[in-house]
């Protein structure tokens, strides 16, 4: 029996024809041209988190299958080859997988000491002076209904390639310019690093790679995050959709100076351009979650708020001290 | 979650170039404080179309699913990414990798590894069992109240 995939809604519907018919098995066409579909993913979403459907269900983008199933003169299946892939089902015989750990990726780059910075540079190599770092945060794997046989492309391939891009133009960036000091030469004024991290448990575990490399760094690069950037689902559409660890609308400092130039860059570059603030959406939740790095405004506020506190402790001593009028 | 339609085709090489430019030139800006001109700064911020494109095909057909990585340590797209990484990053300490474990879920798989399969069960987190252990040890004492104070 051939159904139309595009008619499939649910994978109740699935299991209702694998019912009927007394099927041993669903083969899925997965169509290889450009299709965007809601409802299919709405399918795969079923099979991924129930096991409604009590036959194993296939996946294929064979060329042969294609070639007969689809239009003609379509190209681009076959990333995959002729693999087939299962996924879960009832009756499937499954087993822990073993305690196997994920790794995340960090790498930074920073300019070039200057001839004035290498002259003074101290005996124990480097200079001390502290970094402004922007950390550059992509999830590379996937979650899907068949592991094996997906691309994940927009999610979050574009996001990878646009951090490895980024990477490699700021890396001949830091080789041609030196940092700027001030007139007399003593303090930094741009010192600055970026920290690229690729990360692994995605979107579909809340990110947990990124909160384990939060956890795990340098307390000292943490320290000094400027703000955190993810790069999530790139170039799906026209618009340049921003994930940043702080909503830049509610923000001063570096976060809203970002904002500004790249809003100004976008309108250069005539693209389309606009903020997430959702707070678990992408890579920047956990930054967001575990206030990496403190929001500026909150800490005027908090500096406000401990001022008040000690105006107000201060109070009662005053009235003590007071003498009596005469 | 992505989806098996979430191909190389949905993603435009030239689309993704220029909205590369647009965040490095935001980033230099950003860095070296430059103020607003009235063009990108193209010669600062090199982005190479042919580079995103071979890095989106790499990534499109090698599979990365997360339990494809977990069950393999020396996966080759992670030794890609750092061998890439590596010659991009000028740091000498900056390039690590940070294996951890994941903790919010357990992953299962069948046992045809020419089948790969995948089944999550999403686990309690630790703040949740603390809460209901709070709430059970606040729901007895309420109880032992009750029970010492009502005069029966």
């Amino acid at each position: 029996m051939v159904v139309p995939w595009e008619t499939v809604e649910c994978a109740a519907q699935l299991e209702a024809i694998v019912a009927e018919k007394g099927a041993a098995g669903v083969l899925v066409v997965v169509p290889a041209q450009t299709v965007q579909s809601t409802r299919w993913a709405g399918v795969e979403r079923d099979l991924l988190r129930t096991s409604l459907v009590r036959a194993p269900v296939f996946f294929t983008r064979s060329p042969v299958l294609d070639d007969a199933l689809l239009p003609q003169g379509e190209d681009g299946y076959g990333l995959f080859g002729d693999r087939w892939v299962a996924t879960q089902h009832a009756r499937s015989k499954q087993h822990r997988c073993p305690e196997g750990s994920l790794t995340n990726l960090q790498g930074s780059i920073s300019p070039s000491p200057s001839v004035d910075d290498r002259l003074n540079q101290q005996p124990s190599g480097g200079s001390n002076r502290p970094h402004r770092t922007v950390a550059i945060v992509a999830n590379y794997d996937t979650f899907a209904v068949a592991p094996a046989a997906h691309g994940g492309t927009k999610a979050n391939g574009s996001g990878v390639a646009a951090l490895l891009a980024l990477a490699r133009a700021f890396n001949h960036v830091a080789s041609t310019e030196h940092n700027y000091t001030d007139g007399d030469g003593e303090e930094e004024s741009n010192s600055w690093r970026l920290l690229f991290v690729l990360t692994a448990a995605g979107p579909f575990f809340g990110h947990e790679g990124a909160a384990q490399w939060i956890k795990a760094a340098d307390p000292d690069i943490v320290k000094s995050l400027v703000f955190a950037l993810s790069l999530d689902s790139l170039a799906g559409d026209d618009r340049l959709v921003l994930h940043v660890s702080h909503d830049p609308g509610n923000s001063s400092g570096p976060i809203a100076d970002f904002y500004r130039r790249i809003a100004e860059a976008a309108k250069l570059a005539d693209l389309p351009f606009s903020i997430d603030n959702g707070t678990t959406s992408a890579a920047h939740g956990p930054f967001v979650a575990r206030k990496v790095p403190p929001s500026p405004k909150k800490k005027k506020i908090l500096s406000i708020k401990l001022k008040l506190l000690r105006r107000s402790r201060r109070a009662p001593s005053a009235l003590v001290n007071r003498s009596p009028p005469q | 979650m992505t989806s098996l339609l979430d191909t190389r085709k949905q993603v435009d090489g030239s689309l993704l170039q220029r909205q590369v430019v647009v965040l490095g030139d935001a980033l230099y800006r950003q860095l070296y404080n430059v103020p607003p001109s009235s063009s990108l700064l193209l010669d600062k911020v090199d982005v190479s179309k042919s580079y995103l494109d071979s890095w989106l095909d790499v990534l499109s057909s090698v599979p990365r699913g997360t339990n494809v990585l977990m069950s393999n340590t020396n996966s080759t797209i992670v030794s890609m990414l750092e061998a890439e990484l590596g010659v991009l990053c000028n740091q000498a300490e900056s390039v690590r990798r940070m294996p951890f474990h994941l903790s919010s879920a357990v992953l299962y798989t069948s046992t045809d590894d020419d089948m790969p399969v995948l089944t999550i069960v999403r686990t309690k987190t630790f703040v949740f069992h603390l809460a209901l252990l709070l709430a059970v040890v606040a729901y007895l004492v309420l109880f032992r109240l009750f029970i010492t104070i009502l005069p029966f």
